[in-house]
């Protein structure tokens, strides 16, 4: 077994980074694939809490580099999905903790055991990026449909381009149909005229993933909406197989349609 | 569309400023024999420390016309200017007898460096292009990029530059000659940006908010001006930024 090492990378913050990196791990662990998440955001960890592990954690990547602990010792199981491990990073420590060539180890250690490791990167184009890049062989690119972020998604690809990473695909992320069509956001060609890289899926905005977030159960995991079949979407896309894109705009229509209805018949909102 | 002038604005009002040329070796600073010796100090003082960054090997020269050069005024230009800015001088030129004996006493040298074969000059173009994987070719004096240009990614070039692409929003140009993007002109430009006014800008869809000609800036937006999104045409018409969308005419009559 060797791995694909994957870097979730993007500029700008905030675009859902780690959101996404949590749900296609969890996607790939339910095709049966054994992924591990690494969170390569040192000092601003947050994948432990998105995947609902931050109570497990004992070690993190940075004691396995300075090898205070073994790899083993330092990756996390999930319970819920087979074949899902996260390795967390140092919430103590800053990003100077690492350096590229020990990224690049320690991504070449893990790569006998999984099938996927996915490299959930910080924000920016300094240090943290480099390193979290340098272990990774393939790179996806998250934006959102805002022109600060398509821009630093720009920026990004160059350097990943020129680091030799291939191949690089995006995901457009927090995407809301209803906007578009009324000429208030970027729609899906505008942001893939300018970036001109493959589109591996689109994530249309969903309060659900909020509700993930904050229950720490990656959405992938229940598929109970878009959000989760997008990322499902994308995964299988990893992996090789002919998935078309979601029709977005059905899903607009049938919140539009499933808000009237609750409207009048006093539903709840489903949880 | 708006026009405002760059911070090298006053050095090219119409009158007594010294005015920057470009040359083989670098810069020649022309400068008016009308200017109080205090305005002319004054004036130097207040060039911005970008416009002496040179390629390595290039330097400036001052050419002074017939000015009759005092000791006072070469002193203070080697004590402010040569020795504060770090400026390599390679030549001071006089026509007026007087300073060029004093040029000389002094052991500066007088005449213009030689070119160094009877070739037209084409110096090496400065080429600097961070992080960037574009393909790049350089065909006698012009640079082409063949792809594509992405934010963050910039070329600093002598002469032209050709992009086979898109010029990417927080992509840059900055060149010493004119500028062409194929595609769509995103980022920002700079052409004729050591002075040179007879240089153009041809993009073959303008999008982008700021252009700059020689030391003229201009700003436009998709309300300011009717091209665009168009392929246009821009250049400096008695130092004025004048954009022109190309429509031409096939011929056919109907």
């Amino acid at each position: 077994m060797s791995a694909r090492v994957i870097v979730t990378t993007s500029g700008k913050g905030g675009v859902g980074k780690t959101t996404s990196t949590a749900n296609i791990a969890a996607a790939l662990a339910k095709f049966g694939k054994k992924v591990v998440a690494v969170d390569a955001d040192v000092g601003l960890r947050n994948l432990d809490v998105i995947m609902g592990l931050e109570n497990r954690v004992v070690y993190n990547f940075i004691d396995v580099i300075e090898k205070t602990c073994t790899l083993k010792q330092a990756l996390v199981k999930d319970k819920r999905v087979p074949g899902l491990y996260l390795l967390p990073a140092a919430q103590t420590r800053t990003k100077d903790a690492v350096n590229p060539e020990q990224m690049v180890a320690l991504c070449e250690e893990l790569k006998p055991d999984f099938d996927f490791v996915l490299l959930d990167c910080p924000a920016g184009i300094e240090g943290g990026f480099k390193n979290a890049a340098a272990g990774a062989d393939e790179a996806l690119v998250v934006t959102t449909p805002e022109i600060p972020a398509v821009r630093d998604a720009d920026r990004i690809i160059g350097m990943l381009e020129s680091m030799g990473k291939s191949p690089i695909r995006l995901i457009i992320n927090r995407l809301r149909p209803n906007m578009v069509q009324d000429g208030d956001m970027l729609a899906k060609d505008d942001i893939l005229d300018v970036l001109s890289i493959d589109l591996i899926g689109v994530v249309p905005e969903d309060e659900s993933v909020i509700r993930a977030t904050n229950n720490g159960e990656p959405m992938t995991m229940t598929l109970d909406s878009p959000a989760a079949h997008a990322y499902l979407n994308i995964a299988e896309r990893l992996l090789g197989r002919e998935v078309p894109l979601m029709d977005l705009e059905s899903y607009a229509t049938r919140g539009l349609l499933t808000k009237l209805k609750q409207f009048f018949t006093g539903g709840k909102r489903r949880r | 569309m708006n026009i405002l002038n760059n911070p090298l604005r006053k050095l090219r009002r119409p009158g007594a400023q010294i005015k920057p040329e470009r040359t083989y070796y670098g810069l020649k600073f022309i400068v008016p024999e009308t200017l109080t010796e205090d305005e002319l100090l004054k004036q130097l003082a207040g060039i911005p420390p970008n416009v002496y960054k040179l390629p390595e090997g290039e330097g400036v020269s001052f050419d002074f016309g017939g000015r009759e050069c005092s000791r006072r005024l070469i002193l203070h230009m080697i004590n402010s200017i040569v020795w504060e800015k770090g400026i390599k001088i390679l030549a001071w030129l006089s026509v007026n007898p007087e300073s060029i004996k004093l040029f000389a006493a002094a052991g500066l040298s007088v005449t213009e460096p030689e070119q160094e074969s009877e070739s037209p000059h084409t110096p090496e173009p400065e080429q600097v292009m961070t992080e960037s994987v574009a393909e790049r070719r350089h065909i006698a004096g012009l640079k082409v990029v063949y792809t594509s240009m992405r934010s963050g990614q910039s070329i600093e070039a002598d002469g032209d530059v050709l992009v086979w692409g898109h010029l990417n929003p927080g992509a840059e140009i900055k060149a010493g000659g004119s500028i062409l993007v194929a595609g769509r002109l995103l980022g920002v430009v700079q052409a004729g940006a050591y002075g040179r006014e007879d240089v153009f800008v041809w993009a073959g869809s303008f999008e982008t908010p700021q252009v700059r000609l020689a030391n003229k800036l201009c700003y436009a937006d998709q309300k300011s001006t009717t091209c665009w999104r168009k392929g246009v045409l821009i250049t400096l018409e008695e130092s004025t930024p004048v954009i022109r969308e190309y429509k031409f005419l096939s011929g056919d009559k109907k």
